[in-house]
């Protein structure tokens, strides 16, 4: 992008700037967003031959060579994590040779410092990198620095048949993966789902069923809500014979999955219409009371201090009957070379709670990979082409299903052998069921913080240090103090269009029990 | 042409010239690379910024009230005495170790070599790989734990990263391993650069050894060791690769060390102003705090 | 009086006792000593050692064992073979990224460092301690380098390197270049160099510069024939210590490097995967690492040992 594309960055540099220092006052978060949120380029309305997503992406790239936006041999680089490059780089040489653009990566390592890159390259606006892709929620503070273009009229323009037609993005996925106040900023790669996998061959067993049965005076069944699924998991808590009954994320970055699923599927929710963190009322203490209880009495204490990679041990080699991770852990479990249990592994749908004699379910969808397009880079466009192209029904499939954690989000690859294959054929059907109930991260401006804050707290409770009531009440306190900072307004627009991506049973049960 | 030569070789040989060679490639690196960071750092501390909120060449006036937060906010000061607590004991440990290897090394023996090579080995290594080196040993099921059950029963094995005084300790120990090759390098070519006179002297004169140590060894070694304590303490205080990787300051925020949590306000907060008041804030405790240290080593010089 | 000297002895500050039984006990009661220290300070690189030898299924396995199971290679080659991983290996996700661009940038980047910081360091140190060049407050200004967490720096250094610079010097492009790493670590490390030589050089007594410039000497040339050899340990051990700090730099090396400039502490961190860390090729990397450092220190450990010794110790 030649001259013009300076120009217009430095008169943006301009409108920025004076609107920047609105912003940065606080007093017009709303309105700032709508100037400032507009595509740099003017998107013509044509739309662009190609029957499939891929095709018309293809196609975009030629009409933007025709009209010299770019030329053969134009670098883009793109960031991502280091588990991604075994079907990054290959797609980036195939999609070269295609269109004769020099696509190349960044890799970073972990997962943190890629928001650090970002938001430096947010300051520093150097041009270095022409895409991004990072966590899902990680987007709505980059659109807010300025750092990402709206995508919504090249959605409109090339289509990449996210939320229609047949090889659509499993709902709700399409929703919190690609949209940030209500426009599209970003393209989802990554479904992840979090999925229960048990010891079917230790549940199936007559002599536990019976054993079961005389316990409870039920019938072992598969669990419908978390009081259930803890019942379960302390019948099968058996640490003198080296098994306990799960592993549920209880460290320092992920302890707040477990609480938020019951929390929220019990119609909690984060905040109020009025930014008001609602994560102390009694829905929120009860949740974490009994989720203590199980993490103090059913869990290896590793669960509390290791790393996420723990889970991904101490299920495959047999010493939980249950955990809960992203789909992978199923991949990791089933396969025998890295796992003492294949063939012995179950899947059970996320337990939910029942409200007012419903049940409800919750399943959090954990981080998760999407794309993005930075604004400095050489050409929005033509990196947004090649999100499409590589997230494309086809292509994406293709990719996707090559070692790495990108896992598989359009719905219809669920039913494809290769993928069937790979996480087992059972499993499919119970990831897809869960996928519809997927609820993400928080994802509003200050997101990083907000969760942060969260888990501290809640590390400390499951480590002993608080109880949850002053843990719950301790983070809502730093989450207030944070919604001041930065502008009560703003966030609760921005909370506001993030309701609509929350599984529709869930948002009617706030409009009935919050107005929400 | 040979009188310009040597007007030009008196001339370099003045003292003015002289000095001034000597120390005008110190000052332009470090006015050329420093000083403006510097100057922003400062700049941030007194506006009102995060990448969230738009431009930072815009950003509105704060006074002084980043510095005012900062102040108030109890983590600091939690984090402030528990970044302190691990200097203390680190540093100390990696002083006497340092100097006990560092006087044993003295003397000869058969594979001198090879143990220097083995003590100096811990600080080369990168400090990511250190930090879950002592990760995975200190696991709950870890060869630690494992060797403390063989040993002590089941009841020997510890939660280490679960409570905060074992976490600590782990951390203490990572660093100690990682850095008394420090104290041990600088101490022991301290030692072998002392002049022998006043040795012989003492030994002559009938004291005893450990006499000979307090009163003729440890004097001169002192501004060795200012500076070694005091280089030692100034980086043991930016603690973060270990604790990062070991235990990303968690339970909860009961091992976070002042880097760690600077980092994580300025970056996953993008808190960047409010970290900039505070790395300045601790820029001048510190100051304060070595200008005492050192005071020792100014003394010493004009005795000279 | 006897005394134990060898060549690798500088002078002793304790005195060894005369009698030869009792100096055979000492020196075995020594070794055994020496010995025993040795094995507690490499027990954990035995451990890396033996995870940079097992495959993914045993680096968590309990009880842990320090032989492994299955040894095998594959996590060193694995840093050497682009493409996928072969073998035990392939289960980890994440295709290989060859180490060698990587170890290349650092062998440029670390040791350039080292020499500039270490030469400016002793220079400004000699002026300091000499004449007191700038009082006490320059050295001590310097000083203030290490004192600032370097996490508050980096967003100002790094808008100073991309949006600064590039306007003065159009042309001059640090970010990501092994120049811009080379320059950030000297400004760093430069304290350093100039407190830890500037302790050595207060050491050596100015009576001996003094009587060489009045046998005629230039200041340069006492400079450089009669101090530098005198606090040769000093400096050996300066320059070591100069070369780990920015070998294993990290912070600041992933913040300026994207592609190019990468160093191998960047490159550690890189070998991480779906499954955790890629613990068997980070220890692996670790210990290839470490080489470089150690080599150095090796060949440095001539100058520490037999430092200042005025020439009277008899050999």
């Amino acid at each position: 992008m030649a001259r013009s594309g300076k120009l217009t960055r430095r008169d943006f540099l301009k409108v920025a700037g004076a609107l920047g220092g609105a912003a940065a006052s606080g007093m017009l978060p709303t309105s700032v967003g709508a100037p400032l949120f507009k595509p740099v380029m003017a998107a013509p309305r044509a739309a662009v031959p190609g029957a499939t997503p891929e095709e018309r992406a293809l196609n975009g790239i030629k009409a933007l060579k025709a009209a010299r936006r770019i030329k053969d041999g134009d670098t883009f680089v793109i960031m991502h994590h280091s588990g991604q490059r075994n079907q990054i780089v290959p797609a980036m040489e195939e999609f070269n040779k295609l269109t004769g653009l020099n696509f190349k990566n960044a890799e970073v390592g972990l997962e943190g410092d890629i928001y650090t890159k970002a938001m430096n390259e947010a300051v520093v606006r150097s041009g270095s990198y022409d895409g991004f892709l990072t966590f899902v929620n990680w987007i709505g503070d980059m659109a807010e620095a300025g750092l990402i273009v709206d995508l919504t009229d090249w959605y409109a323009k090339y289509d990449p048949e996210v939320d229609h037609g047949a090889d659509a993005y499993v709902p709700p996925l399409d929703k919190f993966t690609t949209l940030y106040k209500g426009r599209r900023y970003a393209v989802g790669a990554d479904n992840d789902t979090f999925s229960m996998f048990f010891r079917k061959d230790m549940f199936n067993n007559p002599d536990e069923q019976k054993r079961f049965a005389d316990k409870y005076g039920k019938k072992m069944t598969i669990p419908k809500t978390w009081d259930e699924f803890d019942q379960l998991v302390a019948f099968f808590d058996r640490p003198d014979a080296g098994l306990r009954g799960t592993h549920l994320y209880a460290e320092r970055y992920f302890a707040y999955t477990n609480w938020a699923a019951r929390f929220i599927s019990k119609g909690g929710a984060y905040f109020n219409a009025n930014m008001d963190p609602m994560i102390a009322s009694d829905v929120g203490i009860e949740a974490l009371e009994k989720l203590a209880k199980v993490v103090k009495n059913h869990m290896w204490p590793d669960a509390v201090t290791g790393d996420w990679s723990v889970a991904y041990k101490r299920f495959p080699e047999g010493s939980v009957f249950s955990a809960w991770a992203w789909a992978s852990l199923g991949k990791w479990a089933q396969d025998p070379k890295t796992s003492k249990i294949a063939g012995k592994v179950g899947y059970m749908p996320i337990p939910g709670s029942l409200v007012n004699g419903v049940l409800y379910r919750a399943t959090p969808h954990v981080v998760g990979w999407s794309f993005s397009a930075s604004r400095y880079g050489k050409s929005p466009e033509a990196t947004y082409l090649f999100f499409q192209w590589f997230t494309g029904p086809t292509k994406g499939a293709q990719f996707v299903s090559r070692i790495g954690t990108l896992d598989p989000y359009r719905k219809s690859w669920f039913g494809l052998p290769g993928f069937k294959r790979a996480y087992g054929a059972e499993f499919m059907p119970v990831l897809l069921a869960d996928a519809q109930n997927d609820f993400a991260d928080l994802s509003l401006r200050g997101a990083n913080e907000y969760l942060d804050k969260l888990n501290v707290n809640l590390q400390a409770v499951f480590a002993g240090q608080k109880t949850p009531e002053q843990g719950l009440k301790a983070a809502a306190v730093e989450w207030q103090k944070i919604t001041n900072r930065l502008g009560r307004l703003g966030q609760i627009q921005a909370w506001k269009d993030e309701r609509k991506n929350y599984p529709q049973p869930i948002q009617d049960l706030w409009k009935k029990k919050y107005g929400l | 042409m040979q009188n310009a030569v040597r007007r030009l070789s008196r001339w370099i040989n003045r003292e003015g010239v002289f000095k001034l060679a000597l120390v005008a490639p110190l000052q332009v690196t470090m006015w050329l690379i420093l000083i403006v960071p510097t100057l922003l750092v400062i700049y941030l501390s007194f506006v009102r910024w995060e990448p969230v909120l738009g431009d930072w060449t815009r950003a509105p006036f704060a006074g002084l009230a980043n510095y005012a937060h900062v102040m108030v906010d109890a983590r600091v000061w939690e984090t402030l005495g528990r970044t302190l607590i691990i200097v203390f004991f680190a540093v100390s440990l990696e002083f006497l170790l340092g100097l006990a290897l560092a006087l044993f090394s003295l003397n000869t023996f058969p594979g001198k070599r090879l143990f220097t090579s083995i003590i100096l080995y811990p600080m080369m290594l990168p400090w990511v790989v250190v930090g879950f080196t002592f990760y995975l040993l200190f696991l709950d099921k870890g060869p630690v734990n494992y060797i403390l059950i063989q040993l002590l029963g089941s009841g020997g094995a510890q939660p280490w990263f679960k409570e905060p005084p074992l976490a600590i300790g782990t951390i203490i120990l990572a660093d100690v391993w990682q850095w008394t090759p420090f104290m041990f390098l600088i101490l022991y070519s301290g030692l072998g650069a002392l002049p022998k006179e006043p040795v012989e002297a003492a030994m002559t004169l009938g004291a005893a050894r450990w006499q000979i140590f307090r009163l003729v060894t440890l004097p001169m070694l002192r501004p060795v060791i200012v500076i070694a304590l005091v280089i030692r303490a100034l980086e043991c205080f930016k603690i973060f690769d270990l604790v990062f990787i070991m235990t990303g300051g968690g339970p909860g925020t009961s091992t976070e060390s002042l880097s760690l949590f600077i980092y994580r306000t300025g970056f996953v907060y993008g808190q960047l102003s409010y970290a900039a008041a505070l790395a300045v804030l601790l820029l001048i405790a510190i100051s304060l705090v070595t200008r005492i240290a050192i005071r020792p080593l100014e003394y010493r010089e004009e005795a000279r | 009086m006897t005394r134990m000297v060898t060549e690798s002895t500088p002078s002793p500050v304790t005195v060894a006792p005369p009698v030869p039984a009792r100096l055979y006990v000492a020196g075995a009661l020594r070794l055994a000593v020496a010995a025993g220290i040795a094995l507690i300070f490499f027990l954990p690189v035995l451990w890396m050692l033996s995870i940079s030898f097992k495959p993914p299924a045993e680096w968590l396995e309990y009880p842990p064992t320090l032989w492994p199971k299955e040894p095998l290679a594959g996590n060193y080659t694995f840093l050497f073979n682009p493409g996928n991983p072969e073998g035990a290996i392939a289960v980890m996700t994440g295709a290989a990224e060859p180490v060698v661009p990587a170890f290349a940038n650092s062998l440029v980047v670390a040791p350039l460092a080292t020499l500039l910081s270490v030469t400016i360091g002793f220079l400004a140190a000699y002026a300091v301690s000499r004449f007191h060049v700038g009082g006490t407050f320059m050295p001590f200004f310097t000083l203030t380098t290490r004192m600032f967490p370097p996490v508050a720096f980096a967003v100002p250094l790094l808008l100073y390197y991309s949006a600064v610079i590039p306007r003065l010097i159009p042309g001059l492009r640090l970010y990501d270049t092994r120049l811009g790493l080379i320059l950030m670590y000297v400004a760093f490390t430069v304290a350093f160099a100039l407190w830890m030589t500037k302790g050595f050089i207060d050491a050596v007594p100015r009576h001996i510069e003094e009587a060489a410039i009045l046998d005629g000497a230039s200041r340069w040339r006492v400079l450089f024939t009669v101090t530098v050899p005198l606090v040769r340990g000093g400096l050996a051990a300066t320059t070591l210590f100069i070369f780990i700090l920015t070998w294993t730099e990290f912070l600041f090396a992933l913040i300026f490097t994207q592609r190019f400039a990468i160093t191998v502490p960047v490159q550690v961190s890189h070998y991480a995967g779906a499954i955790g860390r890629f613990y068997g090729p980070q220890a692996a990397l670790g210990i290839l690492a470490s080489i470089p450092v150690v080599v150095t220190g090796y060949l440095i450990q001539r100058h520490l040992v037999t430092g200042f010794t005025f020439g009277l110790v008899r050999e």
